[in-house]
């Protein structure tokens, strides 16, 4: 893929702004805060994806450059699903008699199939062959089973003990800086960290407020462009769209 | 214009204003020369400081004078230094120090880095300087971020160093100066000024006897 170099990046800017090289350290500051601060909104190479052993006490390690989910997803064919997200899971361990590290007695076993068919699928036994709704519910409520949650203080997820997987795949936020090899980022987001760049030398320098303003006006024009470009809906994106929405009815 | 130029010229006028009617070289040489070349830091330094104030960050290219520095490697620290040939101006971001590069990589220069910025940076994402090798000041050394002797860091031994200073000493009294035309009639005028502060002319004494 094309990409751009922070490098080029802050040079580019001191020539707009017609200035030697004794200013690159202040600006590739400056770049380096912008690449930062993107990078948590944006895609800038920073989603990693990872797959993680689940212990016999129902935790897997988070990676140590890990800043936050995207999700966390058990293998289901060439596919990945999503497991839920329940924030009361109990995030203190369990130990034995010996103060072994020991998973929480389960509320109720649950079928691996069952669990990804009727929860994360919505179909199998209430299904027909043809993908249509067979009733019988009977207002039972869905209660996901294979669930997560994220222990911050010891950096590990936890799931709950009737996640019977021995391994799920995490996709996950890191920082796009990086401290040992070159920083590249998207030909996009060229325009919206240089503006950024101009922004903050202005600050810095105690230009006019009139001067600073317009440069933070610059900056917001070239961010807002850059969403737009990160968030881009095409064609095919569309129909597939509306072809998502065409399915079989409830049989009333 | 040569510095021997400019001081008889200088001597001249001098002359002339203590007598006007019998020039004589009253003063030596050798201390205008020395008057000039003074004169001729501080005229440059107001050229740059009269651009900086106008927004333009620029320097007289022509009083760029370029050094060949032998490099020291600070194995203990990582790092390798060269002393500078002589002082530059002191311009902000230490734009006296103009460039430096490897003697093979001219148009590959180190990244200045200004020194109050060096002790900060440490341990943030910008001291990684995206891989290129940077330099700060301290005092008459120039320190580089990696040690530039050893192989991975390019086995430089000597580097050029461009300084924005008026070093008139490598320059004989029938040189050519490294000087913009309009510096001369300024840099007398700065001498003249100097010389003759708290004197009066021979013709006031004698208006005054009168």
């Amino acid at each position: 893929m094309k990409t751009k170099s922070l490098d080029v990046i802050v040079r580019d800017t001191l020539l707009d702004n017609g200035l030697p090289l004794h200013y690159y350290t202040r600006y590739l500051h400056h770049g380096l805060r912008c690449l930062d601060e993107l990078s948590l909104d944006f895609d800038m190479g920073n989603i990693k994806t990872v797959v993680l052993s689940v212990t016999d006490y129902r935790r897997a390690i988070l990676p140590a450059d890990f800043i936050d989910i995207v999700d966390v997803s058990g293998k289901h064919g060439e596919r990945l699903l999503p497991l839920e997200r329940v924030r009361n899971l109990n995030k203190l361990y369990n130990r034995d008699s010996e103060g072994n590290k020991i998973p929480y007695p389960a509320e109720q076993s649950v079928n691996y199939d069952a669990e990804f068919n009727y929860n994360l699928i919505s179909g199998g036994a209430t299904m027909n062959s043809r993908g249509e709704l067979i009733g019988r519910f009977y207002g039972r409520q869905r209660n996901p089973l294979m669930t997560y949650d994220i222990d911050t203080i010891n950096s590990e997820l936890v799931f709950s003990n009737t996640m019977d997987l021995i391994e799920v795949t995490l996709t996950y936020i890191t920082s796009a800086v990086s401290r040992s090899t070159a920083n590249v980022v998207t030909p996009y987001a060229t325009d919206v960290i240089s503006k950024y760049i101009t922004m903050m030398a202005a600050k810095a320098e105690g230009s006019t407020l009139g001067k600073y303003q317009l440069a933070q006006q610059d900056y917001q024009n070239a961010k807002r462009v850059f969403r737009a470009r990160m968030n881009s809906m095409d064609f095919a994106e569309m129909i597939s769209l509306i072809r998502n929405g065409i399915h079989g009815a409830l049989k009333n | 214009m040569t510095k021997k130029i400019l001081a008889e010229q200088i001597q001249r006028l001098y002359a002339r204003f203590i007598d006007k009617e019998n020039p004589s070289d009253i003063i030596d040489t050798r201390e205008i020369i020395l008057f000039i070349e003074q004169s001729l830091n501080k005229v440059l330094k107001l050229q740059v400081a009269e651009s900086f104030k106008a927004g333009m960050i620029d320097v007289p290219k022509c009083n760029l004078i370029e050094y060949t520095a032998a490099v020291t490697a600070d194995s203990g620290n990582n790092r390798a230094y060269i002393t500078l040939p002589v002082i530059p101006l002191t311009l902000p971001m230490n734009m006296g120090i103009w460039s430096i590069a490897a003697a093979t990589g001219a148009m590959n220069p180190y990244i200045p880095i200004p020194a109050q910025d060096v002790l900060v940076f440490q341990g943030a994402n910008l001291s990684y300087l995206e891989g290129r090798i940077g330099y700060y000041v301290q005092g008459r050394r120039v320190y580089f971020t990696k040690n530039i002797t050893l192989t991975a860091n390019g086995t430089v031994t000597s580097v050029i160093v461009n300084l924005l200073t008026m070093d008139l000493s490598q320059f004989g009294d029938n040189d050519l100066l490294p000087i913009s035309p309009e510096v001369e009639s300024t840099i007398i005028a700065d001498v003249l000024e100097t010389i003759s502060n708290g004197r009066v002319s021979q013709a006031e004494v004698a208006s005054k006897q009168q």
